[in-house]
């Protein structure tokens, strides 16, 4: 059984961002595992080590980390190996690339690589919030895609039954509950577990993984889509202006809350 | 004339006021506007609709479907089944722009029909316009070509140009102002056309994937990303049980009957179980927009301010004057949110009583 997990190289949400020429960030800042993701490769490893005591034996099952990036991405899959993934592909692009032709990426490669049973991403990235990679990637493959994710539970015989269940996170905490036959797509939400932590001897483990790299032009050039018809670019990044000068309203108790009435009430107009 | 269309999200048989936001940004410029709504009758919403400048109410059910009973509709919801359908009736209708809410709705029905279409998407939009290219050329036949998104964490603000035959906007509820209201005469009213669209059940075909239960949320309360007024507690809250003084707040602006108002955490309150995951705003929570945001014993992370940064005023309450937030705010109180937020409640509704 081959375990995809789809994981993004995003700067880390603290990091200050600096916005270079039109369109671009200064990229010399910390990159990480995309946080969701951290959810798709623990769940993976989760399955891969449930079905191991199953007695199935560990060359059957197989954790393979994936991502499309440009050549510090590789700590990212590096990332997701310490966390349990058995070897890693970096789809190698010096170019941002948008949601449709990073699908298609990692379908030319997933392909490559094998026969996928389930393939995991996080439900969105946070640094592009695209929403959408996971859709796109179960369409090319006709793979089904439920996305956001909070429950995971795989048949008690995967192997043979290839089935799972599966709960989305809907409006106001409602769930949606599929039952799924492998292969499929499965986009992970926050709440599936408690994200592994790498120990010392994890981390050490996976420097000696392997990492292929195939380059983002080959993969989609096999595809004949190198001048796609749809596609989404960004063309100007500016950042965002904090404009606001902070007054403070003092006083005692009443005074203060009489004078956020009066705000509420004259300056935003919402009582 | 380039058709547009968008996609009325509904919640207990009303229209969600964020629709008409995307309405207003759908409706700029010359163009058929559409509005598509899933699993409902139209014709109650005609007159509403209208009033904000829709043209065709298209009334999107699946074949074999009846119409009897609206909430048993809403309740039978598959994103599946229903983003199909959506698709069929874009063909069907030859719609160049689609428009849905970056809601839970939304982000399921705009990536499935995105991916169908090999269409373009932009997510979580805060305003869509045509480009340069379509000036330049008068005669082309483009239509909205750019869409303004917030990327990396909310601290940019990106202009995204949208290259395909047919193009998707989820637009972020709440970021844009709803046009004024027409009052429509009998004759502009009778204009408006209703029609019924019978989509092809192809879900029923498929094997692989079966919903095979729906639960639905706790529908009661209002949204949080569509909310006027979000009051937000943090880890100074202390437990979940002292939540109820931001309710009662919210209950009191609510009563005005002019704002609807809801409650928010961060994150910490979240993980410390206080209250349930949907009430997180921020980075990994909803992204909010509402005309104000009050926060209680919220430091004001980074990633906090991912999630309510677009808020139209921010009022800061904290004992700690060194909170982050207390000076990327508008207002900010230093003191004990235990004295200060049942007093407000106190104030509103004396207030409410003068009024």
């Amino acid at each position: 059984m081959k375990i995809f997990v789809c994981v993004k190289h995003v700067p880390d949400s603290a990091a200050t961002i600096v916005v270079r020429g039109d369109n671009q960030i200064d990229e010399k800042i910390t990159f990480l595992l995309n946080p969701y993701d951290e959810y798709a490769v623990t769940e993976a490893v989760k399955l891969k080590k449930s079905l191991l005591q199953g007695h199935s034996s560990s060359n059957q099952i197989e954790v393979i980390a994936i991502s499309v990036g440009n050549n510090d991405a590789t700590k990212t899959v590096r990332s997701a190996m310490e966390m349990g993934a058995d070897r890693g592909i970096l789809i190698k692009s010096d170019l941002p690339q948008d949601s449709i032709s990073t699908a298609k990426a990692l379908k030319a490669a997933i392909e490559q690589d094998g026969n996928p049973d389930i393939i995991f991403t996080g439900r969105e990235s946070i640094d592009m919030v695209g929403m959408q990679t996971m859709f796109r990637l179960g369409l090319y493959f006709g793979f089904p895609v439920v996305n956001n994710i909070v429950k995971f539970t795989p048949d008690s015989d995967l192997l043979a039954n290839r089935r799972v269940v599966v709960e989305a996170l809907t409006e106001a905490g409602g769930r949606d509950i599929y039952d799924i036959t492998l292969p499929c797509v499965l986009g992970a939400g926050r709440g599936l577990n408690t994200p592994i932590y790498p120990t010392f001897p994890d981390v050490v483990k996976a420097r000696k993984r392997e990492i292929k790299i195939v380059g983002f032009d080959d993969l989609v050039k096999i595809e004949n889509q190198s001048q796609p018809s749809s596609k989404t670019e960004i063309i100007k990044l500016e950042m965002f202006a904090e404009k606001r000068i902070p007054k403070e309203i003092k006083g005692s108790s009443s005074e203060i809350a009489k004078e956020i009435v009066k705000i509420l009430k004259e300056e935003a107009k919402v009582i | 004339m380039k058709k547009r269309a968008v996609i009325i999200e509904t919640k207990n048989g009303v229209i969600k006021d964020a629709n008409f936001g995307m309405i207003a940004c759908a409706s700029k410029g010359d163009n058929t506007l559409y509005a598509f709504i899933i699993n409902q009758s139209g014709e109650i919403f005609k007159k509403e609709l209208g009033s904000y400048g829709i043209e065709h109410i298209v009334d999107i059910c699946i074949d074999s479907d009846n119409h009897e009973n609206n909430e048993k509709y809403e309740k039978s919801f598959n994103p599946i089944l229903f983003s199909d359908a959506v698709v069929q009736a874009i063909k069907d209708y030859e719609i160049s722009s689609i428009f849905g809410l970056t809601t839970p709705m939304g982000k399921e029905i705009l990536p499935r029909v995105a991916a169908e279409l090999e269409a373009p998407l932009v997510m979580d939009c805060l305003d869509v316009v045509k480009g340069f290219e379509s000036s330049f050329n008068s005669d082309s036949n483009l239509d909205f070509d750019l869409a303004k998104t917030s990327l990396y964490s909310g601290k940019t603000i990106a202009t995204v140009k949208v290259t395909g035959d047919i193009r998707l906007f989820g637009i972020r509820p709440n970021v844009i102002e709803p046009s004024s209201k027409i009052d429509l005469s009998q004759e502009q009213l009778s204009n408006i056309t209703v029609e019924k669209f019978v989509a092809k059940n192809r879900y029923a075909e498929q094997s692989n994937i079966k919903l095979i239960e729906s639960r639905q949320g706790d529908l009661s309360g209002n949204d949080l990303v569509a909310a006027d007024v979000i009051i937000s507690g943090g880890r100074a809250m202390k437990s979940g049980e002292n939540f109820k003084i931001l309710n009662e707040c919210a209950n009191s602006i609510e009563n005005f009957g002019i704002s609807s108002t809801t409650v928010g955490a961060s994150r910490v309150a979240v993980d410390l179980g206080w209250v349930p995951y949907r009430m997180q705003v921020g980075q990994t929570g909803e992204k909010v927009s509402p005309k104000v945001y009050i926060a209680c014993g919220i430091s004001g992370s980074i990633q906090h301010f991912a999630g309510m940064k677009m808020s139209g005023m921010i009022i800061a309450i904290n004992e700690n004057i060194n909170a982050a937030i207390m000076s990327n705010c508008d207002y900010f109180v230093e003191a004990d949110l235990f004295e200060i937020v049942p007093q407000l409640t106190k104030e509103l509704q004396k207030e409410r009583q003068k009024s």
